[in-house]
């Protein structure tokens, strides 16, 4: 390849393909924790879910011999340690930072752990058949969007779905609208008469399932094996897609797009030789993220009540938390 | 220390000739050696590897009469290792052996101090005084998979992915690229860097960014990663050539051939050195095909679709490379191995 050829379709068409691919799990951990933040609790333990949902992803469906048992059960896996998080920062008031960075250390300690114990020492080979591509009948063929859009993991086409879900659900439904005043106004949730720690909840659990979805999907459907590291920083990658698409579900998906475009991109320089080093290459995604981010956050602003512990007032058992 | 033991050896065996004259030779020599890695000795890898190049030499030492006791620190920082060499020292370890590329400066520092201390760190700048670098010198072995390479290419084209643009891991890209061009001076050769050693999803990508380019055979310069160049190669229905390790089972419809950096045999060689006090003051051991390191492995599942006039060839250029007819450049530029000149690599 050479330069020259960056001006032609069949350099972009294959370029956007990839970026789809690399956007797929970000896509996937961004908008979970876009709700979860919406609700008020910033969870930057996400990277540790990814990787706890990419080992027993991995595990339940080698074991199982379904790929799509496996998915389920990463869900399952990142939902149960969301509820953890949830259950320190919303019910016991601990920081939402401090506990994140211990989920990080604790959840990726134990992905390691249980791959060195299971498979290392026993020098198994473990990996699975990567979910196929699935051509979807007439749109794959459509010129230009076709291929890169319409050619690829079936897991990729459930993005499609669940980017209108998120946003009907976040900006569009009466429980959208309350986990949104959650983050901004806890007091009128509250005075409204909604449990907002149970809201907050299920907030963060569904930014839990998703970011455990997002790790097997890496491990399951991308790769087809488990390896130790393999997340390496998406889960704070996709905590800096949620500033940049100002928390709202349509523009987290397309800065996860840019993301995985542009990194995509830079693979691709490499392949054609342009005398630029390669780490300004490899970095150029995330010079891109800090820079968007420090123009673009700086105007959107997080949540108001994020990392705010709420004392719940008329579901509170003690009257002495009751700040009113 | 090495100077010394042998010294003492010799009193030992003058003192052991004359006073206890035809008993059995009741000499023996006690020495503690330290392993240092960058994970744990079952990794299975890396680590793992130089492990059992420690235990080698263990078992090579017994049979001449000296007796090693091996101990171990497992998953350290550079600034823990440190520590632990400098603690290692302290308790009268006579070599210490830092077997991870962060672990430059803990070695060095720790030489300072503890001069009568062997220090031996992988993949450094320099050996100075007591402390010595030993560098697995994989573009011979990289160059042998490049020409295999530009030989199974009906593209045209091939391509490595590699972990860093450092030292010799860039030797090792450009080394295959240099091979593939010394098989087929009209192929073209990709090289991506992905700064990871795990980053399979990375590795993918970068392999599918090669085989959009029109690669058809990836070589692998990559630790864990590596993964991902298979699957890449699996979706596109590649070959892919691996490194260091035997990979072939990880993907035996891909995995044409491993490119071995018989790590085991550099550190068994560098530790019976150290404890011999055989290592040459200030002398940087990088050991290429001549020294024994770096080995191709087939894989036994495609060696059939290897032609027989390639397969022999790829043994001739081996054998060319060993004898030293043919010298390897260690090219730490990306990119660089295009314009080399590929006169100056025919067999002397």
């Amino acid at each position: 390849m050479t330069l020259s050829s960056l001006i032609e379709l069949s350099f972009w068409i294959p370029l956007l393909a990839a970026g789809v691919r690399v956007a797929t799990p970000l896509v996937f951990a961004s908008l979970g924790e876009a709700v979860s933040e919406r609700a008020g609790i910033l969870n930057v333990g996400i990277e540790g879910m990814m990787a706890l949902g990419a080992i027993v992803g991995f595990l339940v469906a080698y074991w199982s011999g379904h790929s799509w048992v496996g998915l389920l059960a990463a869900a399952m896996a990142g939902l149960v340690a969301s509820l953890i998080f949830g259950f320190l920062t919303i019910f016991r008031g601990a920081d939402q930072i401090v506990t994140g960075i211990v989920m990080n250390i604790l959840l990726l300690g134990l992905a390691s752990f249980a791959y060195a114990s299971i498979f290392s020492s026993a020098h198994v080979v473990a990996q699975l058949t990567a979910i196929p591509v699935f051509r979807v009948p007439w749109l794959s063929d459509l010129p230009i969007i076709g291929r890169p859009f319409f050619a690829q993991s079936p897991i990729v086409y459930a993005v499609y779905l669940l980017i209108p879900v998120f946003w009907l659900l976040l900006e569009h439904s009466h429980w959208g609208l309350s986990v949104r005043a959650a983050g901004e106004n806890p007091e009128a949730v509250d005075s409204a008469g909604i449990n907002i720690w149970y809201l907050r909840l299920q907030a963060v659990s569904i930014g839990g399932a998703m970011a455990g979805l997002a790790g097997a999907i890496l491990a399951v459907v991308q790769i087809g094996a488990y390896v130790d590291g393999m997340i390496a920083g998406r889960g704070f990658i996709a905590l800096a897609i949620v500033v940049f698409g100002g928390w709202r579900p349509w523009r987290v998906a397309a800065a996860a797009l840019l993301f995985g475009v542009v990194d995509a991109f830079q693979l691709r320089l490499q392949v054609s030789g342009v005398p630029i080093p390669s780490p300004f290459l490899i970095g150029m995604p995330y010079i891109l993220t800090i820079v968007v981010v420090a123009f673009v956050a700086g105007r959107a602003g997080y949540p108001a009540a994020i990392n705010k512990p709420y004392p719940l007032r008329h579901f509170a058992q003690d009257p002495k938390v009751d700040t009113g | 220390m090495g100077i010394k033991n042998l010294k003492r050896l010799q009193t030992a065996l003058v003192v052991g000739t004359v006073s206890v004259l035809g008993t059995t030779a009741g000499w023996a020599k006690d020495v503690k050696v330290a392993y240092i890695p960058c994970g744990q000795v079952n990794d299975g890898s890396w680590s793992e590897a130089g492990y059992d190049g420690v235990k080698a030499a263990k078992d090579a030492l017994a049979k001449s009469g000296t007796n090693i006791t091996i101990d171990y620190s497992e998953n350290l920082s550079p600034s823990q290792a440190e520590v632990a060499a400098r603690d290692y020292a302290t308790k009268g370890y006579q070599t210490v052996i830092l077997h991870c590329g962060t672990f430059a400066n803990a070695a060095y520092n720790a030489g300072k101090d503890f001069p009568n201390t062997n220090f031996l760190i992988v993949v450094a700048p320099k050996s100075v005084k007591n402390v010595w670098t030993y560098i697995p010198a994989m573009q011979d072995i990289s160059f042998v998979a490049g020409y295999l390479a530009s030989k199974m290419s009906k593209s045209g084209a091939v391509g490595v992915v590699a972990s860093f643009n450092f030292s010799n891991i860039t030797w090792q890209a450009e080394g295959f690229r240099l091979g593939a061009r010394y098989g087929n001076p009209k192929i073209k050769t990709y090289s991506n860097y992905i700064n990871s050693f795990d980053d399979a999803g990375k590795a993918k990508e970068a392999a599918q960014a090669e085989i959009d380019s029109g690669a058809d055979v990836i070589y692998s310069a990559t630790d864990q990663a590596s993964r991902g160049i298979y699957a890449a190669a699996e979706t596109n229905g590649n070959f892919a050539i691996a490194s260091y390790s035997d990979q072939s089972k990880l993907s035996p419809k891909t995995v044409l051939a491993s490119a071995l950096a018989n790590i085991p045999l550099l550190v068994e060689n560098m530790v019976t050195g150290s404890v011999d006090g055989k290592l040459v003051a200030d002398k940087i051991y990088s050991v290429g095909m001549a020294g024994g390191i770096g080995e191709l492995a087939l894989n036994p599942e495609l060696s059939k679709t290897i032609p027989p006039e390639v397969a022999k060839e790829v043994q001739t250029l081996m054998a060319s490379i060993k004898s030293g007819q043919i010298k390897i450049p260690a090219i730490s530029e990306p990119g660089q191995s295009e314009q080399y000149d590929l006169n100056g690599l025919k067999p002397k």
